[in-house]
């Protein structure tokens, strides 16, 4: 059974079709990317999945449940299907580790002592051990990123969805958050990326979605979308990133 | 002149001084530290009131807010102490209670006055603060699993409200100095005091410089006070 199931998932904002007919799977272990054009609806539709959008039609089974049923526990939920997002939205009143801790001693009670030294060792992880009583705003973009992805394993999420997640970085930054991201995909994490890093989608990603105008007009795994590129848009939109 | 040679500031320091020190001062400090707490509570509640999707809130209000920004906090504090209790004896009248007798001391009728008073103009000061946080705050503890009134209490308010200290500080400059209007609703505070005093002995120049003198140091006081609290937040902030 597939860890997330999408189908024929539609989303619009009154007359405004952003999303018509996406249908997708994911399974554990798999790192899916999601390419396209601006305003193609590939963040829309990573927030559907964790209904920071409220999809208009279709399904979104985790795990088999429909994650759009009423009695659908979306907290619980959303515990368990992490977020990064472009603009890392660290909480800026709470020191490097606070944003690390807050959501384990909160959510799952965890022992104050015990969140803190998984924090650390998470913090180690992303190279950031030793920031982790200074603020964010002290922190680089990369840092920054680094330590929201830190915050997202401290809840042992069974996938990570990540929102264009090195767009608002500068370019010498881009690398070692990628390479955070790289360390996770080869430990096995879930992870979903809408993305612009065209290298990172095909030398990561099992799978690559490329999505238009609210439909997904291709997809495969990377070596098929990058190599064998079937689709005449898509070979336009990737021919631009290749020349 | 013949005033200033009838000036007295000595006996006024001997007279009327400790008695302003004493109940009078005592008064002003109670009626303005109970009063922002509770304009402070009012102001969140208001303010979540205002931010929260249910219109016939936004509508009751926006109704008082009028109401209490509308009119004078003097007038708001007469009518407290003495229309309020009349409009209870009728209430009472018509109730069955004929024999009612409603009666509110002047410091809980300032007290009421000014924390409702300040709390309406506090909870603009919240309500911005809290439109002012980024949106992606919410989202981001969303994501991590917290509902959305945890997102509001545990992570939005906390910024907002590091937002609003500096402006609460400057409610709490000015309320201090209103409780002075509690002079006219017969309250013994230090305006009252003064007043009570110049009728009996007619030293107005010595008195008024007196009192003068003393709400500036308390003035001082606190604002060296808030300049404090503000320096101990913002190492926190960011």
């Amino acid at each position: 059974m597939a860890l997330i199931e999408v189908n024929h998932l539609k989303k619009s904002y009154g007359d405004l079709e952003v999303l018509r007919d996406i249908n997708a799977s994911v399974n554990e272990g798999d790192v899916l990317a999601i390419i396209g054009p601006s305003g193609s609806g590939k963040s829309t539709f990573l927030r559907c999945i964790n209904l920071l959008e409220q999809p208009t039609g279709g399904e979104i089974l985790f795990n088999g449940t429909n994650i759009l049923d009423k009695q659908f526990n979306v907290m619980k939920y959303r515990q368990q299907v992490g977020m990064c997002f472009q603009r890392f939205n660290l909480f800026p009143f709470m020191t490097v580790l606070q944003n690390v801790t807050f959501a384990p001693i909160q959510l799952l009670k965890k022992d104050k002592d015990e969140a803190k030294t998984e924090a650390l060792s998470l913090l180690d992880k992303v190279g950031l051990m030793d920031k982790a009583d200074v603020y964010p705003s002290s922190l680089s973009g990369g840092q920054q990123q680094r330590v929201a992805i830190a915050r997202s394993l401290a809840m042992h999420p069974k996938a990570i969805l990540f929102d264009e997640p090195t767009s608002a970085l500068d370019p010498e930054l881009v690398g070692e958050v990628l390479n955070v991201m790289r360390d996770l995909a080869k430990e096995g994490m879930t992870m979903l990326v809408v993305t612009h890093e065209m290298a990172f989608a095909r030398d990561v990603a099992s799978h690559v979605i490329f999505m238009d105008q609210g439909y997904i007009v291709e997809e495969g795994t990377s070596d098929e979308v990058f190599n064998h590129t079937k689709n005449e848009r898509t070979k336009a939109f990737l021919s631009r990133f290749t020349s | 002149m013949q005033v200033i040679q009838n000036l007295d500031p000595g006996k006024v320091m001997q007279e009327l001084f400790p008695k302003l020190m004493g109940s009078a001062l005592r008064m002003v400090l109670l009626v303005t530290i109970v009063s922002f707490i509770l304009a402070i509570l009012i102001g969140f509640i208001l303010a979540l009131g205002k931010v929260s999707h249910s219109k016939v809130l936004h509508g009751i209000i926006g109704f008082f807010q009028e109401i209490i920004r509308g009119t004078p906090l003097l007038v708001q504090l007469i009518y407290i102490y003495y229309v309020f209790p009349l409009l209870i004896e009728i209430f009472a009248y018509w109730f069955g209670n004929p024999d009612y007798n409603c009666r509110i001391s002047s410091t809980v009728a300032g007290i009421i006055g000014l924390s409702i008073n300040y709390g309406f103009y506090i909870s603009e000061v919240i309500r911005s603060a809290i439109e002012s946080i980024d949106r992606g705050q919410t989202e981001a503890a969303l994501a991590l699993g917290f509902s959305p009134r945890q997102a509001m209490f545990k992570v939005v308010i906390p910024q907002a409200t590091r937002q609003s200290i500096p402006v609460f500080g400057n409610y709490l400059m000015t309320l201090v100095k209103d409780t002075s209007l509690m002079a006219y609703i017969t309250a013994p505070e230090l305006l009252q005091t003064t007043q009570a005093y110049i009728s009996q002995t007619f030293t107005t120049i010595e008195s008024y410089t007196l009192v003068a003198i003393i709400y500036l140091v308390i003035s001082m006081l606190l604002a060296a006070l808030l300049k404090l609290v503000e320096r101990k937040m913002s190492r926190s902030k960011r």
